[in-house]
């Protein structure tokens, strides 16, 4: 451990279980799209046996993740301590030119660990929403009361017609406040993130409506935002506004770890260009 | 706008870009350039104008990866020109594979998705769709190294600023993806080939500091990887071609 050579392979290894993922997924978008709202622990232990000739890659990814944060552990500690103690022979700007890789590479690991953190302690919950539906944060809390849903459509001149542009929910707590959502503006409501989101829903008989991720789902949303006139009676698919309920711990070391780490090597690549 | 739905102007540009590569090879490079910024301007006007395609404006269309790339190549053969190398000339090939490619494309837009009418998600098709633009000038670059048998480490800028480009592109998606579905990383392809991407990209970064790594076999790598990056970026260009579109 703490070789350059292995970092080097460690990140092919990443990058190809990375693109084993990818072609994996393509075939079945919506098996591991139900990973992003499931702790990757409780997902693996119900999926892993069940479909191991889909899933195999995942333990394989994040034991290369680990020993990729193991080694950059080792190699950026080794460094650091390398250039602290030649401080004296060097100015502050040479120093800190000279110490920055290793900022970007404790900044990775940081990354590494909020997304495991995303991963392993995250929550997600969907609840259908429809006016004076009922919303429950947490167990045992009052709910929220959906008060209103207001839809904006695209012009009717335009080719997109009868398309949702924007959405708007409102809700009430049990103090008569009341909080607005809507899509790419989510409120932070008690400790949770609330975020909007309409999803196609396949409806098996007349008054049983059932949320199947696995309904003809697609990387591609749009059909979902277009709304119709006529609705047909019967078994069919119809859309549905959903609220989604999140608590996720490891944002708040993703995106700042991230930003950091992006500004550093601004930094760092415009010196090196200066220098020559 | 006067090019919107007229898709003869990407026609006019893409054959202006040839007829300045050929202008380039049999050396009146004096009359090369003017073709080629003429070509590079219509290309631009004929960008602006899908952002109304949909009889609205939106600026998704203008930033999507098949239309926007050949500029972002294109750009960076008008960078070479303007820092007096010669041989800027030669990224007029990718240019044209690349707009050749958007020629058959469709030319039509995917309804947005409220999800995607911000500015966090035209932020990361630029900042993206740039890197990509570098990392394949870079690999053509490196391709034409091995070929000529000659030496000079020109692609190497090209993949490190890439890379700077392509770090940029994670963090505004990242955000741009929480604030639409809640999640800064998603198992999904789009995610994961990016990731994997990035990862790559970031392997060949440490290659200058391992000896056994000399410039040959960088050249190489930066070639096989563009080779994948082209593989799932342009897989996935075709894939959206099945998908409903407005306008064409």
């Amino acid at each position: 451990m703490g070789d350059l050579k292995l970092t080097f392979w460690l990140l092919l290894s990443v990058a190809v279980a990375m693109f084993i993922g990818a072609l994996m997924s393509l075939e079945h978008f919506a098996f591991f799209a139900s990973m992003n709202e499931a702790r990757v622990q409780d997902w693996l232990a119900v999926h892993f046996v069940r479909n191991v000739h889909l899933s195999w890659w995942i333990p394989l990814l994040f034991l290369a993740m680990a020993l990729l944060g193991v080694n950059t552990f080792i190699c950026t500690c080794t460094r650091i301590a390398s250039l602290l103690s030649r401080r004296k022979e060097m100015s502050l700007r040479h120093f800190l030119f000279s110490v920055t890789p290793s900022i970007i590479h404790g900044l990775f690991i940081v990354i590494i660990f909020g997304h495991l953190v995303t991963f392993t302690m995250g929550e997600w919950q969907r609840v259908s929403i429809q006016k004076g539906a009922e919303v429950s944060l947490v167990e045992g809390d009052a709910p929220l009361v959906v008060k209103g849903i207001r839809h904006s459509y695209f012009p009717d001149n335009s080719g997109l017609r009868n398309r949702i542009s924007r959405s708007r929910v409102t809700l009430k707590n049990e103090s008569g406040d009341t909080v607005h959502v809507e899509y790419l503006k989510p409120i932070y409501y008690r400790g949770r993130h609330l975020l909007l989101d309409r999803v196609k829903i396949r409806r098996v008989e007349e008054k049983r409506i059932e949320y199947d991720p696995a309904a003809e789902e697609t990387c591609n949303k749009a059909a979902n935002y277009r709304v119709q006139k006529i609705v047909k009676s019967g078994t069919g698919k119809k859309h549905e506004l959903q609220l989604k309920i999140i608590d996720d711990p490891g944002l708040y070391i993703i995106i700042p770890a991230f930003t950091l780490l992006l500004m550093s090597m601004l930094w760092y690549f415009t010196e090196l260009q200066l220098k020559k | 706008m006067f090019t919107t739905g007229k898709h003869l102007y990407l026609y006019i540009a893409v054959g202006l870009y040839v007829s300045a590569l050929l202008l380039f090879c049999f050396r009146a490079r004096r009359v090369s350039f003017p073709v080629f910024f003429i070509g590079f301007i219509i290309n631009i006007l004929y960008l602006i104008g899908r952002g109304w395609l949909g009889g609205v404006f939106s600026p998704n269309p203008i930033v999507e990866g098949p239309f926007l790339l050949p500029c972002g190549v294109a750009l960076l053969a008008l960078l070479k020109r303007f820092g007096d190398d010669e041989e800027w000339g030669l990224l007029l090939i990718p240019t044209i594979l690349f707009a050749l490619f958007s020629l058959w494309h469709a030319k039509g837009i995917i309804p947005p998705t409220p999800q995607k009418m911000t500015l966090w998600a035209v932020g990361f098709f630029v900042t993206e769709v740039s890197a990509h633009a570098c990392f394949y000038c870079g690999a053509f670059l490196a391709l034409v190294d091995i070929l000529r048998k000659r030496n000079g480490s020109s692609f190497h800028p090209f993949i490190v600023w890439g890379f700077v480009l392509f770090s940029i592109s994670q963090v505004v998606g990242a955000v741009w993806a929480y604030l639409g579905w809640g999640h800064t990383f998603s198992w999904g392809p789009r995610h994961m080939t990016t990731a994997g991407i990035w990862i790559m990209y970031a392997a060949y970064l440490h290659l200058r500091f391992m000896p056994e790594w000399g410039i040959q076999r960088r050249r190489v790598f930066a070639v096989i990887a563009a080779g994948i990056l082209f593989f799932f970026s342009f897989g996935h260009y075709i894939h959206e071609m099945n998908f409903p579109r407005i306008g064409g």
